[in-house]
């Protein structure tokens, strides 16, 4: 097990994909600073503009599609925190869009040119051949965190100078903890599609629009069919769906959102990886 | 005899269709077999199934003296090439084999080097593969199936695609492998006359079925010399050709007598025929390729 996540690793640091995925990581980060710097612009010109985003601000619970991301209207005059600066960009799911694209990339590589047959004879259980990758995109998932949030604090940094504060709390860590979890949970997920359908593009596509937010019709059909049957759960899917557990938990978030995240975070991750695990023992490789 | 590797009744289906039917291949250590079948006739089904990259439907095989789960422990001493080489394309041969030894936490120092001099490869340094010719890239896939000095190599269509001179490297190659290292080789190929000179023992496979397992010599001696007669009474050409002391020969249609001794006697074979006015026909010498001799067995013609 360990030798294959050695193998894992140095085969994700010798990809092209995952620095070009680390750069575009860093440039999201810029790209998203700059948008949040036309909105802070946007909202000092215009008014009304301002009152929308300050109620947007306050009630971000509203299922949406696209991406999008907050902005705190006080940091138009006031010192803008990093970390939460960071926080919304995390949350925004722009992140999340680079890692389906990377976990879809990475997991399918050795089924797509045949390198898979070179090694899953020779080991006794081929099913870690799923645990291993899932550990070396866990590496990934963590690096493009830390580089998304260190280039958010630079750019800021660089941007709006010493109006920039860090304010490292307990709240961060457990938001990032979380939206770390939440983060591998869609890896997990995309591992679990591309080893199901063999495809990358499918599993690709899948998760942008999952994390798009255009699985809505469907988690509302559902829980349509569920408010018919049992009216007295108020059942609602999509808070137990990662997409919407991305977007809802953000730092200094109530304990019972943070909760609900981890768990469904770690549930996705957890049978994800079993389901991986399972299909690719018991598969006849191809 | 105690073989190195053994099937069962091994067996393959996928839907209605049986891919690999009933097969028991026999194995010796230092063999170099041959796996001989048209597309599509169940050679990569079954050494998939070897290695361990599917199961079988029914059946099992016998790998070291083991069978059932213990024999699929014995697969980390198994090298494969299925199919095509499975190599990454941004990567160097060096960065390729690393990944493998890497899996197989293999430590020691100079394994890569060595296996790339063996292949061939020695020289190309940092080259990405994708930038590899095709005959490189299936050096490549067999350095592959050689990391951890596995005992038992199994090649599907090695020389697929490669012009004469990568078959004669690769079958050098392969051959020195056999004799310098004693490595068992399992090899396919329905190029037939490549397969026949390297190859020491053949399985033919036609339709799933194993049809027929030879030495080199059964098959020599199969495909052996003889006098093609072509008469107008083969039952009065008979009689001459006893009276003449042969008895090594066969009748095989109304009009043609294959004669298997005195290779060298067609003038006095023909003399004798006319003293007893029998008319000959035609008489030549031949002798039947190992492709012919595939063809009679498995009845056709098509994709050999």
């Amino acid at each position: 097990m360990f030798n294959l996540i050695r193998m894992d690793v140095y085969r994700m640091f010798h990809s092209i994909s995952t620095w070009v995925i680390l750069i575009f990581t860093a440039g999201l980060a810029v790209f998203f600073i700059m948008m949040t710097d036309m909105d802070l612009q946007a909202i000092a010109d215009d008014q009304q503009y301002a009152r929308q985003m300050e109620a947007e601000y306050e009630d971000n619970t509203d299922t949406q599609l696209g991406i999008y991301s907050d902005t705190n209207p006080q940091w138009v005059s006031g010192d803008i925190d990093a970390a939460e600066l960071a926080g919304s960009g995390i949350k925004s799911g722009l992140l999340t869009l680079l890692c389906i694209i990377f976990a879809a990339l990475f997991m399918s590589a050795e089924q797509k040119n045949g390198y898979i047959k070179n090694i899953a004879g020779q080991l006794p259980n081929r099913g870690v051949l799923a645990l291993s990758k899932m550990t070396a995109a866990a590496l990934q998932v963590f690096l493009m965190m830390a580089v998304f949030a260190a280039v958010i604090t630079l750019s800021a940094m660089i941007l709006w100078g010493d109006r920039v504060c860090i304010r490292v709390s307990a709240d961060l860590f457990a938001f990032l903890g979380v939206q770390y979890l939440l983060n591998l949970g869609f890896v997990a997920l995309i591992q679990l599609l591309c080893v199901l359908t063999r495809s990358s593009a499918f599993s690709m596509t899948a998760g942008i629009l999952m994390i798009m937010g255009l699985t809505v019709p469907f988690y509302s059909a559902f829980n349509r069919v569920v408010l018919h049957f049992r009216p007295e759960w108020n059942f609602d899917i999509s808070r137990y769906m990662l997409e919407q557990n991305i977007v809802q938990t953000g730092l200094g978030s109530a304990g019972d959102i943070l909760a609900r995240g981890c768990a469904v975070g770690c549930g996705f991750l957890l049978m994800s990886t079993l389901l991986a695990i399972l299909i690719v023992k018991k598969r006849d490789v191809r | 005899m105690k073989y190195l590797l053994q099937t069962n009744s091994l067996t393959k289906q996928y839907g209605r269709q049986k891919a690999v039917n009933a097969v028991n291949i026999h194995i010796r250590q230092g063999d170099i077999y041959g796996l001989i079948g048209r597309n599509g006739a169940g050679k990569t089904t079954l050494l998939k199934m070897l290695s361990g990259l599917a199961a079988p439907t029914e059946g099992d095989f016998t790998l070291y003296g083991k069978s059932g789960k213990e024999a699929y422990r014995c697969l980390s001493r198994v090298g494969t090439l299925i199919e095509r080489p499975g190599i990454y394309p941004n990567m160097s041969a060096a960065e390729n084999l690393r990944v493998k030894c890497l899996a197989m936490g293999i430590r020691k120092k100079g394994e890569i080097e060595e296996i790339l001099d063996i292949v061939g490869l020695g020289d190309t340094g940092k080259k990405k593969v994708k930038n590899f010719s095709l005959g490189m890239k299936q050096r490549l896939g067999i350095a592959l199936a050689l990391v951890g000095n596995p005992d038992l190599v199994i090649l599907d269509e090695p020389i697929n695609g490669l012009d004469p001179q990568g078959i004669a490297e690769i079958r050098e190659t392969l051959s020195r492998l056999n004799s310098e290292r004693n490595i068992t080789f399992i090899i396919s190929s329905h190029i037939l006359e490549e397969l026949s000179k390297i190859a020491t023992h053949y399985g033919i496979i036609h339709d799933g079925v194993l049809l027929q397992e030879l030495t080199r010599e059964e098959l020599l001696a199969r495909c052996s010399e003889r006098i093609e007669l072509r008469t107008d009474d083969t039952r009065k050409a008979c009689t001459v050709l006893d009276e003449i002391g042969i008895t090594e020969y066969k009748v095989v249609d109304a009009d043609t007598i294959h004669i298997f001794e005195r290779l060298n006697d067609s003038g006095e074979i023909t003399m004798a025929l006319a003293r007893n006015q029998v008319k000959t026909m035609g008489i030549t010498v031949k002798n039947e390729a190992l492709e012919d001799y595939y063809l009679n067995l498995t009845g056709g013609a098509v994709n050999v």
